[in-house]
């Protein structure tokens, strides 16, 4: 030891015990020892390092484990309950009158027609909230590979990684369907779809990439999903292998390719197709209650929800919708308060007043029915229907479906499609790929005047929140 | 007890010849400064309790036998002075006094690691004397120190993200508010407790560390400036001394008038517009029953036919003729009483030196919260021999505090503020409901009788639940000194402290909250059974902290004379560490009286009573545990030479356990240089004007971190999922590898003077500050993923300058004493360079305060404003020099290089004059502050929050209503449906900033001593009544709309304060 020697050439005796120095001074002139006892700061380089090695706060963690990375995708009321309004908010599943509309925000105001400026700037708009979830995913999916028990927590490991990716997938989708145009395989590699940021590097800038890498990175994420996660869920709140093959479902929907649709929905299907009697069942409330389904009763694939948007809540079903159920259907009565009652939509699979948007049986039916009466098989189109309908019905009152044609069966299944999943946060992406088949639906809403948007307009690409566009440059949606 | 005895300037002791028979000790006392002869200093010898007066010519003898005395001299100007004698025969013993105007020279300050006679600091220091520390009665340390101290700004109650009672060292430091905070050292030590567990009776002196040379032993926590407090101690060889202080103080409510509320006819009138535009119609709808506010009830009430139009236009303007702040003031508000006593004790022999203080405040404040605290200091300096000496100081605080009254703008509706015309008792002072959280009618008949009264009522509901905050703070250190040579003395301290505290919100069953609760998860059976899933009963919340601290010290100290020069030097480690641990927990049915509870299912969802939906009974538990370990290396040293010149330098590296730091700095080297030199003891400025005069020059660096701020990405455990039931985490943490800790450089250029025999005496000094590797949160794209939209980033450099003045003067004018002390402190600051460019003005104006390249860190900007429309009210502005009112060019367009700069909102110019008059036993004290030079923005209305929110302001009357108007007001017109970015440009735009510029009369104290050395009648020592008076109001102000620049929500409300203290 160095300072042994610095002691002993000005004059001390030092040596070390344990971790400590004994220094003895000597002092000629006053003929005394003395000893003394020294704490030492230069003996303990090592015991600093274990000193200043304990962690500052025990909650926080650099995560290194599996568990590490669940718990971020554990974060329900992030991961699940942040779902994007705007379709809802855009698309005609209610209208309001003026007054009502006025009261609004102004924001609220201008999404409610697809007029610019529909954000809120800041952190509470659904653009952040999507891409804060896909920060998480990224996380995960950038840490996953060096967690050091992979070897030894192999199942959960892929658990892990297939829900980071099903999630990623998830919010891309919700970004391409809001605001990028509708997918077009003619157009889709010039049109703008969404940044697509694939690593936590928040110093590499936004750019806006095409709606065809938009939706390649979605079905990518998706497939790679289906082969990581379990096939059953711990529980419905975390997405597994069925949830992953129906998005890939609705996405392949959203994208007007009907063989993928129908490859997914029956991979899905054949891992969950429970659906409930409504005529009184496991995951239904008592008669009376204010809303009329438990949340994850036993449809629900995955959960997610969308928190009520202002305009919901002072929303109406509109009458064309609420008209068309049967006098059996028991739908119209579980969904529904009335034509004309302004209020939560009872009939979410949530449980609460918050709209259900993520994935049940239901839709896979719907999804099922609709691809078979596309490619021309009409009688096993109307046979899915019939599956789901008699569920629908008071018990002993369903007359099963007939049509001429396939193109007829279709008809039934779109307008049964609208009734079953009104307020489910689908009609936008409906309306959208419809449109592109040649549906011609026109929205519009009567107000202080009268608004209106056309098939294929610009305006299906919803207006990017202001504040985005000016800090980091990407172009906007054009009107 | 070391700066009594280098307080001893002059003594010389003449030995005469041994004389066997006549054994006498010959006294002479003189001045020390003038060189002359006082009578009637008092003489006191012990052992043999001697005392005996100086004759006119100065001279004493007093008879001893022959052996060790301690020999005290008493003068009345003078201080007093004490020495230890060997008699060992007849002896001359010459003792010259230093008048206490002279003090000054032998000023000592405290930088926490040691004392050291402020002659021979080459740093900033600025020490509070106990006696202007004592100028203000207030049970907080703080709070005492806000207006008194050169080169220490008070914030604003209008900054809040500085915090509560925030001051200022020099400016800012820092780009981060969150981390402007300054160091609190007591004795020697970084105090981790809440700093109000300290009795300010036990504080002797404060010295503020002002720059490098000063502050930079403390290193990487410095950059903020340091308070350094010292505690009273005993003294050695000192009679017992007894002190007893009781003061008694009475504090106004706030005055509520002073809020620009918006008058409840005013309310009304728009609230009628709103229904004839069928706003929130379709609330009424709504399954979850939102609430209205009054008006709007008996407006609905007319249209379904329940009332005539004259019934509602009689009912309406009765609501009119309230306001709701006559009822805060009638039934919430009261007038705040303090109440602080203090005894302490102190003596000491040759070997010990003890001092016991006991302390006991009460506080009742306007709200009726109550506080108590009660504190009992021990503090012994033990000395073994000659070469050792140790020190144990213990301190023990218990204090008590209980939640009172809800204060105005406490108490909303869910969807609005509480509406101008509230009552919240009827006639006959029953409590009234208030609809804040359901609407009235449906809550009033929920349940058929099978449900808890599901109203709440403002005016009794806090007596029903109470949070009660109990805190035990034990502090104790031990400290050891050791002399190995007399030039070379080691020490080690050891300091130990513990901090619980305990919370307790109890929610009786009585009590809004409990009641909500329980009837939420109250469950009705057809069959009218009633279960309850949350228990009836009464609901706690109970927080416990615990804070364990502990520092070691080892330090070596050498102290060196040799040929005309002084070696001072100190060299140490120091290991330190902060241990929080936190557990929060909820208790349902919990009985106070058998401490019995019921368990609940927290995991399982219930229907909720009123909506249907399924809901989880809230769980609130909650464990938190941080350890902030520190590993220091330090060393100051300092060269004088002929005790004229000084040379200083320190150094100081740090090290800590914060996550990260492994990779960016986790030791940080700081270090200064100062030098001093006195010019007043060169033989050619010798000058019977001139006490002392001494330049002064230092240069070093401080640093800064925020503990929060590291490297990786980190991740926050949170509760359970409630339905998976595994762990939540979040990210706490964006990874940013480059981070450094902020670095502040400051040059300080002093000149310290005592001129006329004291009669003027300051210092000037001059800072210049560069601060390097600036945190601070700049923007971001939130499509990163960083949902925040800031991330913190080392970008910038800023410097900032200023002029410390401080100038006494003493007067005596016969029996009439003048006394004046006068503050002057300028502060300029300026970003230099930032990395990240911040374009658009919107940025600024939301966040409060800008940090902008070249401008002032808390820069103000607005947009230029052009008027109102005179056609309609609309307000008008610019945009790329065109006038317009196109209000989404103006707010999301506008370039910060076309918004108006108005200036800082941290003063250019501030102080205060403090102002002593003296007349026989008399003291009147007072102390007038003053701010200049800087803006800050006054509310206005915001039609927004007026129609969402019912949040109305008194500028509302003053609006344009008519063509004409616009040369009057520049309050725009209402417009409804409102529009938010119309808001939004008023709200932030020239017309509405104000130059902050105010002179205030902070206190005045009165009191009167009566001393045994004058009144020989008294029967103590001495008796001191006081009288005093705080926040006696602003009396010039540059704004002239009579509003408080400093204020909050409201001004701080004046205090009046009754004092005695006594010595025996």
């Amino acid at each position: 030891m160095d300072y042994l020697q610095i002691f002993k050439s000005i004059g001390y005796e030092a040596a070390i015990h344990g971790g400590f120095i004994t220094i003895k001074i000597i002092n000629r002139q006053m003929k005394t020892l003395y000893s003394i006892l020294i704490l030492t700061a230069m003996a303990g380089l090592s015991g600093c390092k274990k000193f200043l090695d304990e962690k500052s706060n025990k909650k926080l963690v650099v995560p290194t484990t599996v568990a590490d990375l669940q718990t971020l995708m554990d974060d329900r009321s992030f991961i699940n309950e942040k779902e994007p309004s705007a379709g809802i908010v855009a698309s005609d599943d209610f209208y309001m009158n003026t007054a009502d509309w006025l009261s609004l925000t102004e924001v609220a105001r201008n999404l409610f027609v697809w007029e610019p400026n529909a954000y809120a700037t800041g952190a509470g708009n659904n653009w952040v909230a999507l891409y804060s979830q896909i920060y998480s995913a990224n996380v995960v999916l950038d840490n996953i590979e060096d967690v050091k028990d992979k070897q030894a927590r192999f199942t959960e490991w892929k658990n892990v990684k297939g829900q980071a990716l099903f999630l990623r997938a998830r919010c891309y989708a919700n970004l391409l369907h809001t605001w990028a145009m509708p997918y077009d395989a003619t157009t889709a590699n010039n049109d703008m779809g969404v940044p697509l940021r694939l690593d936590v590097n928040f110093n590499v800038p936004s750019v806006r990439a095409s709606v065809a890498l938009g939706y390649q990175q979605v079905l990518a994420d998706l497939r790679s999903a289906a082969g990581l996660l379990p096939a059953q869920p711990l529980h419905p709140i975390r997405p597994a292998k069925a949830a992953a093959y129906a998005l890939l479902a609705r996405t392949f929907l959203s994208m007007n390719l009907t063989d993928s649709c129908l490859y997914y929905t029956e991979k899905a299907l054949a891992l969950k197709n429970n659906l409930m009697n409504y005529n009184g069942d496991v995951g239904m409330n008592a008669a009376g209650a204010t809303y009329s389904f438990s949340r994850f009763n036993p449809e629900v694939i995955y959960d997610s929800f969308i928190p009520v948007p202002a305009a919901l809540s002072k929303g109406m079903i509109l009458a064309e919708i609420y008209n068309s159920y049967h006098a059996n259907d028991l739908r119209k009565t579980l969904y529904h308060r009335s034509s004309t009652t302004i209020g939560n939509f009872k009939g979410t699979y949530t449980g609460g007043a918050s709209v259900f948007n993520g994935i049940a049986t239901d839709e896979l039916y719907l999804m099922k029915a609709e691809c078979l009466a596309r490619k021309g098989d009409k009688d096993n189109s109307l046979k899915t229907l019939d599956d789901l309908l008699i569920k629908r019905f008071k018990t002993g009152t369903y007359i099963p479906l007939t049509a001429s044609t396939a193109e007829q069966a279709l008809e039934i299944i779109m307008q049964e499609r609208r009734k079953e999943l009104v307020f489910r946060g689908l009609r936008w992406l409906d309306v959208r790929r419809l449109n592109k088949m040649g549906a011609n639906i026109v929205m519009k809403r009567t107000l202080d005047r009268e608004y209106v948007l056309q098939p294929n307009e610009l305006k299906y690409a919803l207006p990017i929140p202001e504040d985005i566009v000016t800090i980091s440059g990407i172009p906007q949606n054009p009107r | 007890m070391r700066k009594l005895f280098t307080g001893i300037t002059l003594l010389q002791m003449v030995f005469a010849a041994i004389c066997a028979h006549a054994q006498s000790l010959r006294l002479y006392i003189y001045d020390a400064h003038n060189r002359q002869a006082i009578a009637g200093a008092g003489i006191h010898i012990s052992p043999g309790n001697i005392s005996q007066l100086s004759g006119s010519d100065g001279n004493a003898v007093v008879n001893l036998q022959r052996g060790n005395y301690t020999l005290w001299v008493n003068s009345l100007g003078h201080q007093k002075q004490q020495l230890e004698l060997q008699f060992t025969g007849d002896t001359l013993l010459r003792i010259g006094l230093v008048p206490q105007a002279l003090q000054l020279d032998s000023v000592v300050v405290s930088t926490g690691y040691q004392t050291l006679a402020k002659e021979r600091a080459t740093g900033s220091f600025t020490l509070v004397d106990n006696k202007r520390y004592n100028e203000q009665i207030g049970a907080n340390v703080l709070e005492r120190l806000r207006y008194i101290a050169n080169g220490v700004a008070p914030v604003a109650d209008r900054i809040t993200n500085l915090g509560e009672n925030a001051m200022l060292i020099r400016g800012m430091s820092t780009l981060s508010p969150g981390i402007q905070r300054p160091l609190v050292i007591v004795d020697g030590f970084e105090y981790q407790g809440d700093l109000n567990n300290i009795n300010p009776n036990d504080i002797d002196n404060v010295t503020f560390l002002k720059d490098a040379a000063a502050g930079s032993i403390w290193g990487a926590k410095a950059a903020n400036g340091v308070i350094v407090l010292s505690t009273k101690k005993g003294s050695r060889n000192q009679k017992v001394n007894a002190s007893v202080t009781a003061n008694v103080s009475t504090g106004s409510p706030p005055e509520l008038n002073y809020i620009r509320q918006m008058a409840s006819t005013d309310l009304i009138a728009v609230e009628q517009l709103l229904f004839a535009n069928k706003y929130r119609f379709a609330d009424t709808a709504r399954t979850t029953h939102p609430p209205f506010s009054e008006a709007y009830e008996l407006m609905f009430a007319h249209k379904n036919g329940k009332l005539n139009d004259s019934q509602l236009a009689v009912a309406l303007s009765i609501l009119g003729q309230h306001d709701v702040r006559q009822d805060f003031n009638r039934y919430f508000y009261q007038n705040a009483v303090d109440q602080q006593f203090a005894l302490n004790l102190s003596g000491g022999s040759n070997l010990l030196s003890w001092y016991i203080s006991a302390g006991r405040d009460y506080n009742v404040s306007n709200l009726d919260a109550k506080y108590s605290r009660n504190s009992l200091r021990l503090s012994n300096q033990f000395r073994f021999s000659n070469r050792i000496n140790a020190s144990l100081d213990v301190a023990y605080t218990a204090s008590n505090s209980t939640s009172g009254k809800p204060a105005y703008g406490t108490i909303s509706l869910t969807n609005s503020r509480l509406p101008s015309y509230t009552s919240f008792a009827d006639e006959n002072g029953n409590a009234l409901p208030l609809y804040a959280y359901y609407r009235k009618g449906y809550i009033d008949e929920i349940g058929n009788g099978k449900l808890l009264d599901w109203r709440y009522y403002p005016l009794t509901d806090y007596s029903y639940g109470s949070t009660k905050n109990e805190v035990g703070d034990i502090n104790a250190t031990l400290g050891l000194d050791y002399k190995v040579l007399d030039w070379l003395k080691l020490s080690a301290k050891y300091r130990v402290q513990q901090q619980l505290s305990e919370q307790n919100t109890l929610n009786t069953v009585e009590n809004y909250y409990a009641r909500n609760l329980i009837n939420t998860f109250t469950q009705v059976a057809a069959n009218g059974s009633v279960t309850y899933k949350v228990p009836l009963g009464d609901i706690l919340d109970r927080t416990n902290e615990k804070l364990s601290a502990q520092n070691l010290r080892a330090q070596l100290n050498l102290d060196r004379c040799f040929n005309q020069f002084r070696l001072v030097v100190l060299m140490g480690t120091e290991w330190s560490e902060k241990v929080n641990n936190g557990l929060t927990d909820r208790f349902y049915g919990y009985d106070d009286e058998l401490l019995s509870i019921v368990p609940v299912d927290v995991i399982n969802q219930y229907p909720s009573y009123m909506t249907g939906g399924s809901v989880i009974i809230p769980s609130v538990t909650n464990f938190r545990g941080t350890n902030n370990r520190f590993a220091s290396v330090y060393g100051n040293g300092a060269l004088s030479y002929r005790d004229r010149y000084t040379l200083t330098a320190s150094a100081r590296r740090d090290a800590s356990n914060l996550f990260g730091q492994a990779t960016n700095d986790r030791w940080k080297p700081l270090w200064s240089v100062g030098a001093a030199w006195i010019l007043s003891k060169e033989h050619w400025l010798k000058h019977d004007k001139v006490q002392e005069l001494k330049l002064r020059l230092s240069y070093g660096k401080q640093g800064n971190i925020d503990p929060s701020k590291v490297a990786v990405t980190t991740l926050s455990y949170g509760s359970n999922n409630a339905y998976t039931l595994t762990p939540i985490g979040t990210i706490n943490n964006y990874p940013n590898p480059d981070l450094r800790w902020e670095q502040v450089a400051m040059l300080n250029l002093g000149v310290d003077f005592s001129l006329f025999k004291g009669k003027l005496s300051g210092s000037i000094e001059h800072y210049r500050k560069y601060m390097t590797d600036l945190y601070a949160n700049m923007q971001i794209d939130r499509t990163t993923g960083i949902a925040s939209g800031s991330v913190t980033r080392n970008v910038g450099q800023a410097k900032g300058n200023g002029w410390d003045i401080e100038l006494r003067t003493r007067q005596q004018m016969g029996a009439i004493g003048l006394t004046s002390d006068l503050i002057v402190n300028t502060y300029t600051d300026k970003i230099t360079k930032l990395n990240t460019e911040i374009a658009e003005a919107k940025q600024l104006m939301s966040a409060g305060f800008g940090v902008v390249q070249g401008y002032s860190i808390y820069a103000l900007f607005a947009y230029k404003w052009a008027g109102l429309d005179p056609t309609n009210g609309d307000p008008m502005g610019y945009y790329n020099g065109q006038q317009t009112k196109d209000y989404n060019l103006i707010v999301n367009q506008t370039l910060l290089t076309d918004a108006e700069y108005l200036g800082s909102q941290l003063p250019k110019l501030f102080g205060s004059l403090g102002l002593g008059v003296n007349w026989h036993n008399f003291n009147l004290a007072c102390r007038f502050s003053y701010k200049f030079g800087h803006y800050f923005r006054r509310s206005s209305i915001d039609y927004g929050a007026l129609v969402s929110l019912l949040n109305g302001h008194a500028d509302y009357a003053e609006r344009w209503q008519q063509p004409g108007d616009e040369t009057r007001t520049n309050v725009p017109s209402f417009v409804y449906p409102v529009n938010a970015l119309r808001d939004n440009f008023y709200t932030n735009s020239a017309t509405l900033f104000e130059k902050a510029s105010y002179v205030r009369l902070q206190y005045i104290k009165l009191s009167y001593q009566l001393d045994s050395q004058r009144q020989r009648w008294l029967p103590i020592k001495n008796l001191n009544v006081v009288v005093a008076a705080n926040e006696l109001g602003i009396i010039w102000r540059a704004n002239r709309l009579g509003l408080d620049p400093d204020a909050g929500l409201m001004p701080r409300p004046g205090r009046v304060s009754f004092g005695l203290s006594t010595n025996f």
